[in-house]
């Protein structure tokens, strides 16, 4: 849908006051910028050839009024254009990631983290280089030739031909030397993420490196790699030492043409010292903006690059959408759970996940599905709760269609503790708070007291105030499971999922909180994934997945009683539940 | 466990003496390169000075006594100041950057080879990530401060002297004036450099709290979703990304502020040299072409003024990421080469494994081995069966030294395993590991493992005993088939095939083998089935089984359960005490899917 540029229009449209500002300034800057080497030459013609120092402090005046004119819109300059730039890297990155919230499961799992985080950090800030320096400095190489060279030409036109010929040099072997030093850097980038990659894959098969013995080995491969990659380094330097060497050779040769060809003018008596300098002057301000014209070029050239990559996610599609306005219907409270006929796959038409799954569940119901690894239980969960969309078959609430249901208000209804616990690297507090209902402190106590976290908590230095994770304090596999139950719980859903979320729990606790919930609970609905016995036991009814597809069901003692493929797993489970208490 | 000094972040002072002591120390091998480049950085602030002399004179000379050929002349020395401007300032580039790389290898093989040395425990305590980024660029900082810093801080001190000299020397007083602006100037920089060094800080610090919030809003977004949270996690985000813009547009304003204000304080000098300056022309005190040379002197005054200003942040970065270097540098492996390690002839029992009363924990006082006494006698087969977290990976741990236990005492071949190199050791005691790890590569070289001294035909008649050669889907391919990143591309089966034939090919006295849980094909099994019993001939093997098979054909059974070896003795034995053993045979019977032949008949892992 976008091309290169198309996505970078509205944000400058939107600043487009700022950028005018900003150009209106570049011009009023560097115009007066260079009226100064004019007042310089009547100041120098008439001491060269008058002998006339009278005007000398008016002139100084003169050039210290018009710098710091100049100053003032040099500053305006940057004030709103790069101003203007941070303002677009601000709403590009919150687009991004408004963008990137609207996006189902499939795309974070084809898509690492690391890269997402790359593209909104180095890559936003590239697009932010191309609208901000490059264009700032664009638009002061524009205006500075578009004055300096018609006030050369009208110096002194023969001049002004001869020594403005080396001038696009500048610019050209910037942008050369700048292309191809980006590629050798480039190659370095991608060398040192495999010398990286190597020294990583030593270091995770360590305990291979030290029970075979290969450390010389390893030494031994590392110090090529490292020798290769200073190779490699070194080609860089090679062109870029020449760089600003080279820069400061062509614009001294320019200089040097002023001084031969203007000497001569001077020598010949046709033009005088004063225009001689002011030429040398206008000269030292040109170079540094046809220099800076190369490196624009390069800017550009990143940037687009790193708007097609950004591209790429804004043009990914959710698959989880709201049904159009007109065709969207709303739940009722506690209606039944039903899923119908229906079929799911990870990746289009690979192996399918979930084949042909009909059950339904009432209100005040609490159901269990269990199953070997890898029998789809999980996916039902990740199902319930939206993160793929459905596709063959339905999934029902009170006889709605799940996709005539906007996804937030679907959602509302699925309270989920998942298998691995997440929590944010926030209070306690703010974590149980999650799903938006703040909580007094009596509620808070309540569902500490089912999550049984309370006690926990009472260690923790400020309770249910201390943070956790990363930033904060780090918590055990049972108390991080505990504290996602009492967010789920914080939740007013009608159906509560709770997938394998006790596993880090013991039994016994396990069946205080579940003994708990269920009078908690009353006409809602609560799904167990889980393979705990007695927490099949438990439950009204017991839903068994083998290879995706629904394998038998019923109470857990009808279905162990009738013998078959859950009586045969349950006793496998059992044997492994006795083992752990031996 | 939390080790304060490995904090990525922590900027401390930008200089400490005993750092840059022991920094200077890898430039040492380099030292007449570096003396070089300092003298080439002298050369060049000559050059520097001469360029605007020789155009002075030039107008001094010829333009003003109406001499062409005079001016060619001084054209010509221009032309060569600026040719010999260039050629120094490369060669001398290339030089520094040469040493700063140079030094660089040699620090990163140094950190390598260090982090090499040390023991598990070491690595079960720093992650892989912060191991990478102290190798790979945390030793940058060496570069950094060498090429950036230490060696340009000569050229621009050079430089400054040059100007300043040639300014007095051409006209003390109206160079004097022309100083007058010198404290304006660095005035300047320095409040500059305060408040970016301040504002630079915090963007730094800004944008890594943006990417942590991204990676861990990524990485919970199903929670985000799922709770509905998005306009709320939307809120939070435009928070962090509205206070990153405001330190950014702070900032901008210092550079919007700054650069006029340079540019003024230059114009100011040049007002200076041409009022002042003017008037010494027009009474005849200065010549005119010293006064385009004053003109450009002031000119180049700034950028090395900057450039000194700038040495503060490179030292201090330098600082921070070499002080976490040289910590890593100074952690001492906790296992290491005893002073006497044992001779060949001392050992008396060959092949025999004794534990006596091994007590072992990772962490403190969570005893993963608890009071474990055994003998395996030389050439026996002993099979370590136990439920998972039993033990049974510990014991293989502890016998090839990658940790060291708490108490009691391991002997190998009758001599305690304290006492062994530990580099020999591994070469006696060979391992196949549950999770074998390839490295990328050939087959071959998987087998092979780096030692060259290994001839093809050994690795190949190796991968034949084990029945390699014949599993290889592409039998062209065959050894010289490539293995991705992790052993990826070969199945689980085929790695234990390869792992196997490493063995065969090192042929220890002693084996340890962690058998996979993870199922094989029909084929597979029976190729590994068959691996296992040429294996297992001819040496001492202790084998945490899976495998029915393995199991019963061992010469004996030790039950470990929760740390404590509980039962001990054969199968039928085992089986008829009705204990742990046999609760974990029953375990192993299929019950889900009778008919299935697909999978081997194994104990729980």
């Amino acid at each position: 849908m976008f091309k290169n540029l198309d996505l970078i229009w509205p944000y400058l449209r939107r600043y487009r006051a700022y950028m005018w500002w900003g150009f209106g300034a570049t011009a009023a800057s560097n115009g007066l910028s260079l009226l100064m080497p004019i007042v310089l030459r009547s100041a120098i013609d008439r001491i060269s050839d008058h002998n006339d120092a009278s005007h000398l402090l008016t002139d100084a005046v003169i050039i210290v009024g018009l710098a710091a004119f100049a100053g003032l819109f040099r500053f305006w300059m940057r004030r709103t254009i790069i101003w203007a730039s941070r303002k677009v890297e601000y709403d590009l990155r919150a687009d991004l990631f408004a963008h990137i919230l609207r996006l189902d499961a499939g795309f974070f799992d084809r898509t690492p983290t690391g890269d997402i985080v790359t593209k909104a950090s180095s890559d936003v800030e590239q697009v932010r280089m191309m609208v901000g320096p490059a264009v700032m400095q664009g638009m002061n190489t524009l205006v500075t030739a578009a004055v300096a060279v018609p006030m050369m030409v009208y110096l002194d036109a023969h001049l002004a031909l001869i020594v403005l010929l080396p001038l696009p040099i500048l610019a050209l072997v910037t942008h050369l030397i700048g292309s191809v030093a980006h590629q050798r850097f480039m190659a370095i980038q991608k060398r040192f993420s495999e010398l990286s990659a190597s020294v990583q894959e030593t270091l995770s098969g360590i305990r291979a490196v030290k029970t075979h013995v290969r450390e010389s080995e390893k030494e031994r491969t590392f110090r090529e790699d490292n020798l290769d990659y200073f190779k490699l380094n070194m080609g860089l330097i090679n062109i870029s030492a020449g760089f600003f060497p080279f820069l400061g050779m062509i614009s001294g040769a320019t200089i040097l043409l002023v001084l031969y060809f203007g000497g001569k003018g001077v020598i010949a008596g046709e033009i005088g010292l004063g225009t001689f300098v002011a030429f040398m002057i206008y000269m030292g301000m040109l170079i540094w903006p046809m220099i800076a014209l190369g490196w624009v070029v390069s800017l550009y050239q990143r940037g687009t690059a790193s708007l097609r990559r950004l591209g790429t996610i804004f043009n990914t599609k959710p698959a989880v959408n709201d049904p159009p306005a007109d065709v969207a219907k709303h739940l009722a409270a506690d209606g039944t759970l039903e899923m119908r006929n229906l079929t799911f796959s990870y990746n289009g038409n690979g192996h399918s996940a979930l084949r042909n799954i009909t059950f339904s569940i009432s209100p005040g119901e609490t159901v269990a599905i269990a199953g070997p690894t890898g029998c789809g239980k999980s996916t039902i969960g990740h199902l319930l709760w939206r993160r793929y969309a459905v596709g063959d078959g339905a999934m029902l609430l009170g006889g709605v269609d799940a996709n005539r249901v906007s996804v937030a208000e679907w959602r509302s209804q699925i309270a989920m503790v998942p298998q691995e616990p997440f929590l944010f690297s926030e209070t306690l507090r703010a974590n149980i708070e999650f799903s938006g209902h703040p909580l007094d402190e009596g509620r808070l106590n309540q569902l500490g007291e089912y999550a049984a976290l309370n006690k926990d908590v009472a260690d923790f230095p400020e309770g249910y105030d201390t943070i956790v994770g990363e930033r904060g304090i780090t918590l055990s596999g049972g108390q991080k499971q505990r504290a996602t139950l009492a967010r789920a719980l914080a939740s007013p859903a009608g159906i509560l999922v709770l997938d394998d979320a006790f596993s880090a729990i013991d039994a016994q606790t396990e069946e205080e909180i579940l003994g708990r919930l269920s009078t908690l609970f009353g006409s809602r609905i609560i799904i167990l994934i889980t393979h705990r016995i007695s927490t099949l036991q438990r439950a009204d009814r017991v839903l068994f997945l083998d290879e995706g597809r629904l394998a038998d069901s019923g109470t857990h003692n009808e279905m162990v009683t009738r013998g078959g493929p859950y009586a045969r797993w349950v006793a496998r489970e059992a044997l492994k539940e006795k083992l752990e208490e031996l | 466990m939390s080790e304060p000094f490995f904090e990525d972040e922590a900027l401390g002072k930008a200089y400490d003496h005993r750092l840059m002591r022991r920094l200077l120390g890898y430039l040492r091998p380099y030292r007449w390169s570096a003396a070089a480049a300092v003298f080439l950085l002298l050369l060049l602030a000559i050059l520097q000075v001469a360029g605007p002399w020789v155009m002075a004179k030039a107008i001094d000379g010829p333009v003003q006594s109406h001499d062409i050929p005079g001016l060619l002349k001084w054209i010509l020395i221009y032309a060569a100041v600026l040719a010999g401007t260039f050629a120094v300032q490369y060669v001398q580039t290339i030089m520094t950057q040469w040493i700063g790389q140079r030094a660089m290898l040699d620090l990163r093989a140094q950190v390598f080879n260090h982090v090499l040395t040390m023991d598990m425990r070491f690595f079960d305590r720093n992650p892989v990530g912060r191991l990478l980024t102290r190798i790979t660029s945390d030793v940058n900082a060496l570069n950094e401060l060498f090429a950036s810093g230490v060696v340009t801080i000569f050229g621009d001190v050079f430089t400054l002297l040059g100007i300043i000299g040639a300014m007095l020397y051409l006209n003390v007083k109206l160079a004097l004036v022309t100083f007058a602006v010198l404290p304006l100037l660095v005035a300047a920089t320095l409040i500059f450099k305060k408040k970016v060094r301040f504002s630079y800080r915090e963007v730094r610090r800004l944008v890594a709290r943006m990417n942590s919030f991204w990676q861990e809003h990524l990485t919970g977004m199903s929670i985000v979703q799922g709770f509905n949270r998005e306009a709320a996690t939307m809120a939070k985000h435009q928070e962090e990304n509205a206070e990153l813009r405001r330190t950014n547009l702070q900032s901008i304003l210092y550079y919007a502020v700054f650069f006029p204000v340079i540019e003024l304080i230059g114009a100011i000098s040049l007002a200076l040299i041409v009022w002042y300056g003017g008037g010494h022309v027009v009474a005849g005190i200065l010549t005119f072409g010293a006064l385009t040379a004053f003109v450009q002197y002031a000119e180049r005054f700034y950028s090395p003024i900057r450039d000194l200003a700038e040495k503060y942040n490179i030292l201090q970065a330098a600082m921070a990421s070499s002080e976490r270097v040289f910590k890593l540098l100074d952690t001492k492996p906790g296992i290491t080469i005893p002073a006497a390690s044992v001779d060949k002839g001392a050992k008396a029992k060959d092949g025999e494994v004794v534990f006596d009363h091994v007590w072992f924990a990772y962490q403190g006082e969570d005893w993963v081995l608890k009071d474990v006494s055994f003998t395996v006698s030389p050439g026996e087969t002993v099979a370590l069966v136990g439920a998972t977290g039993a033990g049974k990976t510990s014991i293989a741990n502890l016998i090839t030294r990658l940790y060291d236990f708490q108490q009691g005492q391991i002997l190998v071949d009758g001599i305690d395993i304290r006492q062994w190199d530990p580099h020999v050791l591994r070469q006696r005691v060979g391992t196949v590991s549950q999770d074998v790890f390839l490295f990328s590569g050939s087959v071959a070289d998987n087998i092979r493992m780096g030692r060259d001294e290994m001839t093809g035909e050994t690795v190949a008649a190796a991968a034949e005993k084990v029945g390699l050669a014949r599993l290889g889907r592409d039998q062209e391919d065959g050894l010289a088939r490539m293995v991705g990143e992790r052993g990826s591309g070969l199945s689980v089966g085929e790695k234990q095939l390869v792992a196997f034939a490493r063995v065969v090919a090192d042929d220890p006295g002693i084996l340890i083998l962690d058998e996979a849980t993870s199922s094989v094909d029909h084929e597979t099994e029976a190729r590994i089935q068959a691996a296992l019993e040429l294996l297992f001939a001819n040496r001492t093997n202790i084998v945490v089984a899976h495998r029915l098979s393995t199991i019963r054909n061992a010469n004996r059974i030790l039950v470990l359960h929760k740390g404590r070896v509980r039962e001990e003795g054969t199968h039928d034995q085992l089986v008829a005490q009705r204990g742990i053993y046999y609760y974990l045979d029953s375990l192993q019977t299929p019950s889900l899917e009778p008919e299935s032949g697909e999978i081997a008949p194994r104990m729980v892992g």
